[in-house]
């Protein structure tokens, strides 16, 4: 079920009330309800994946309860290990295996022999990158001993399958979600609201940021070859728009949801093109994903607590592992290196934390510093979005070679640009003056008429600009 | 029990905004209509399209009596004056884009419900090979009025409830007059009795000034419609019209639009051919396109894709064998002599210019 659709327009309604009129007389058939709702939300897609997500709670709640049950190292890794194998190996098939497949056949054929290895015709599970990652984090966290093992098999399945985050996160760690299943709930009325203004800004940014730059992104990158440096140019920036306003508009939604439930998910976007350097991006942009890489890649390689050769490595490993989560495509793996290779100045000249404070904290505008940083920042994030979008290696060298001409400074002439940098520009501004805020739409501040003018006109937007129900670009990561 | 008072006052407010939000845009729609189907729209005028099928096909529906022959077609068919039209009670069924799979449909649904048809004038153009009718679903001016309800219900809900293209509420609540040589006029839609569309004063205007009308640039810029052809589907749309029509005793006929000739010589002349001489195997019909006295002056034309009232008057003469057509305006044509109809229209498009590629 897309957030953006009528079914779930009237899904969460419904569920709304029974859970709060309902299904409130216990902790358990709570969550028994959310665990049921959750599968349905999910199976409105198709049904038949459920199983896995079903197969991965199971595996991973058995493997937790034996964590348990032995205090023997070698126990717990083979423990580990199973979790590990199922939870991967289900990626690994669904997601990396005609990859894989592909790139083992073109390498054995440009060394002269003939191999024809099978491969599988099955599509992509949605969202299954992102509970796979978070039902890990459960069993890893458990084998290092950071969080106890849970016994209540619906809380956990319903941990599992939280139907606002379940498809595209953020990806919740087992001790923030999950202590929230096993407590009481009462209904908060602001926090409430909160949420159906998060529910609102997400919407605006998808349906009518995200989906209006789509348009222009797609007549660009398909016409390419046709178009001037400057038209290129602009159909990076406008993707950088629309993987933003998509992506963080997903997990506004995802957010605001949790909260008309009473739960409370982590920030997943905090206003990542305002970042003054790479590593603040990161900070920044896709939080969830990012920290879990942190916990469960680089400092298990070692972390910065090494030579620096050694935190070079870790840090090009975990970068381009994080590219390859994001699909089985070279332009992601490249993608999750330059990005990489983006951090090594920081840790060359030991800046990696030099920008933690909330920028231009003190003053409406930045300082001239301040503005060149995240315009720097901007432009080398544009370049390797250009990767994540393009094909191909090839194509986006190919676009880029067409880009970097003289055609650059000519007007550009692409399909709704005006249009698009109005609203790109309404956008920055507004995430500007909330930069200090938990979300975009966070006007509790604002006198109750302006507040409701807000509203109605972000809701007007967002139905003029439907245009059906276009899914997530995260979907099929 | 705080709690639940809490929970009230959210979903009551979540209401209000919702109510609100929805009830005024409903009233706005309501108040503006942009397509025309949400209030009557008898004699009124208009700068924007409304939905002509939509709209024509229900009036027909809801007066089942009233009318027993039709006029179908795309828009030019809206120049042929069914008043003037002696053998039947006729209606115009002539809206923007029509091609023949949704003139079946019509047929279909009107019988199914009822309607008794005598006779049908169908006119045909290039368009109804080349325009996608499943197009027109998506299409708030184009959507046709369908046999389930449903479709139709949701089609006026949206109509209401959602925010539609922006310049077309301007353009409709503006109402600016459309401009011809510095001439001002409107349209004006008689969907309750004839379904025609008039542009009153216009063709007064054009015969008081034609020597200066006729060098306007308009009928420079050739109408243009750059689409896949479909000609097989469409031939076989109009064979199931034609069994149609045998099996209810309609009587039925169609004819070739005049084309402007800048049009004309814009347009793929192969596929054209192999429509024409395809359709001439199915059935009869009078071609008044090619280029002939009438296609060839730009006095009888309002630009380079609708004719004037003045040229349908002279196409129902020819139809029905009565009254002043010029000679040289439009043949019947059949299977016998379609190849040498052809060979003639190709004779004069070669000296025209056109390059067959």
């Amino acid at each position: 079920m897309l957030f953006n659709s009528v079914a779930f327009a009237v899904f969460l309604p419904v569920v709304f009330l029974l859970y709060w009129f309902v299904f409130q007389k216990s902790i358990k058939l709570r969550n028994f309800f959310l665990l049921i709702v959750s599968y349905v939300f999910y199976g409105w897609w198709d049904y038949r994946f459920l199983s896995l997500i079903f197969i991965s709670s199971l595996v991973d709640y058995l493997v937790g309860i034996n964590f348990e049950k032995t205090d023997l190292k070698a126990k717990r890794k083979i423990l580990l290990i199973i979790s590990l194998s199922v939870n991967l190996g289900f990626l690994g098939v669904f997601k990396y295996f005609n990859f894989f497949a592909d790139n083992f056949t073109a390498l054995f054929t440009s060394l002269g022999f003939n191999v024809h290895p099978r491969t599988i015709n099955v599509i992509l599970p949605v969202g299954i990158s992102f509970y796979t990652f978070q039902t890990l984090s459960y069993t890893i966290d458990i084998y290092r001993k950071k969080f106890k093992p849970i016994k209540d098999f619906i809380a956990f399945f319903a941990f599992v399958s939280f139907f606002p985050q379940l498809v595209a996160g953020p990806i919740e760690r087992a001790s923030n979600l999950l202590p929230q299943f096993l407590e009481n709930k009462k209904f908060d009325f602001d926090r409430a609201r909160d949420g159906m203004r998060q529910i609102l800004w997400g919407l605006f940014k998808k349906v009518v940021i995200a989906d209006s730059c789509a348009v222009t992104v797609d007549y660009v990158f398909k016409n390419y070859t046709s178009l001037s440096g400057s038209a290129l140019f602009f159909g990076v920036f406008f993707f950088a728009f629309q993987i933003y306003g998509d992506f963080s508009g997903y997990s506004d939604i995802a957010i605001g949801t949790a909260k008309l439930f009473g739960f409370s998910l982590m920030r997943n976007f905090n206003a990542p093109y305002l970042a003054r350097d790479i590593g603040e991006f990161w900070r920044r942009w896709h939080i969830s994903l990012s920290t879990w890489f942190r916990d469960y890649v680089f400092i298990p390689l070692g972390g910065n607590r090494c030579s620096k050769f050694k935190y070079i490595r870790n840090i090009l490993i975990t970068f381009t592992v994080s590219g390859i989560w994001h699909g089985a495509n070279w332009t992601f793996v490249f993608w999750g290196f330059l990005n990489g290779v983006y951090y090594l100045p920081l840790i060359f000249t030991g800046k990696q934390k030099a920008h933690t404070n909330v920028i231009a904290e003190n003053s409406i505008l930045p300082g001239f510093k301040e503005f060149i940083q995240m315009s720097v920042t901007f432009l080398i994030t544009l370049f390797a979005w250009l990767f994540f979008r393009a094909q191909s290696i090839s194509q986006a060298f190919d676009y880029l070679s067409i880009m970097i001409t003289k055609s650059i400074f000519e007007v550009p002439h692409v399909l709704n640009g005006v249009k698009n940098m109005m609203l790109v520009t309404v956008f920055m501004i507004v995430t500007w003056i909330h930069r200090k805020r938990d979300h975009e739409l966070e006007i509790s501040y604002m006198p109750v008429v302006l507040r409701w003018i807000i509203y109605f006109v972000l809701a007007a937007f967002v139905l003029y600009n439907f245009g059906g129900e276009k899914s997530f670009i995260y979907f099929q990561f | 029990m705080k709690t639940d008072k809490q929970i009230l006052k959210f979903i009551l407010r979540t209401k209000l905004f919702v109510i609100i939000f929805f009830g005024s845009i409903m009233i706005f729609n309501y108040i503006v209509d942009p397509y025309g189907v949400l209030r009557s729209h008898q004699n009124r005028h208009r700068a924007t399209g409304i939905n002509n099928h939509f709209v024509k096909i229900r009036h027909i529906l809801r007066n089942k009596d009233k009318y027993d022959s039709f006029v179908m077609g795309a828009s030019t068919a809206a120049k042929i004056d069914v008043r003037k039209i002696k053998n039947g009670r006729y209606y115009s069924i002539s809206y923007s884009l029509s091609v023949p799979y949704e003139s079946l449909q019509d047929i279909k649904l009107m019988l199914k419900k009822g309607v008794k048809i005598k006779n049908i004038i169908m006119g045909l153009e290039d368009l109804s090979y080349k325009e996608d009718p499943l197009l027109h679903f998506k299409q708030y001016r184009r959507f046709p009025y369908t046999e389930n309800i449903k479709k139709n219900t949701a089609y006026i809900f949206k109509n209401l409830f959602l925010i539609h293209d922006i310049n077309y509420y301007i353009k409709t609540i503006v109402n600016k007059k459309y401009r011809k040589n510095g001439f001002e006029y409107s349209t004006v839609y008689d969907i309750e009795n004839t379904g025609l569309v008039f542009a009153p004063g216009l063709d007064e205007y054009i015969e008081k000034d034609s020597a200066d009308y006729v060098k306007s640039e308009i009928f420079n810029k050739p109408r243009r419609l750059d689409r896949p052809q479909r000609i097989d589907k469409t031939i076989e749309e109009i064979k199931q019209i034609c069994e149609l029509a045998n099996s209810e005793n309609i009587h039925l006929v169609f004819y070739m639009s005049p084309i402007h000739h800048t049009t004309y010589m814009n347009i793929n002349q192969k596929e054209f051919f192999l429509f024409k001489k395809k359709l001439a195997d199915v059935t009869d019909y009078y071609d008044f396109s090619g280029l002939n006295s009438i296609t060839t002056n730009n006095f009888y034309f309002y630009e380079t894709s609708h004719f004037r009232f003045c040229v349908g008057d002279w196409i129902i003469n020819k139809l029905f064998g009565s009254g002043f057509a010029p000679e040289d305006f439009g043949e019947l044509v059949n299977k016998n002599n379609i190849a040498k109809h052809l060979a003639v229209q190709k004779e004069q498009l070669l000296n025209a210019g056109y390059v067959f590629e």
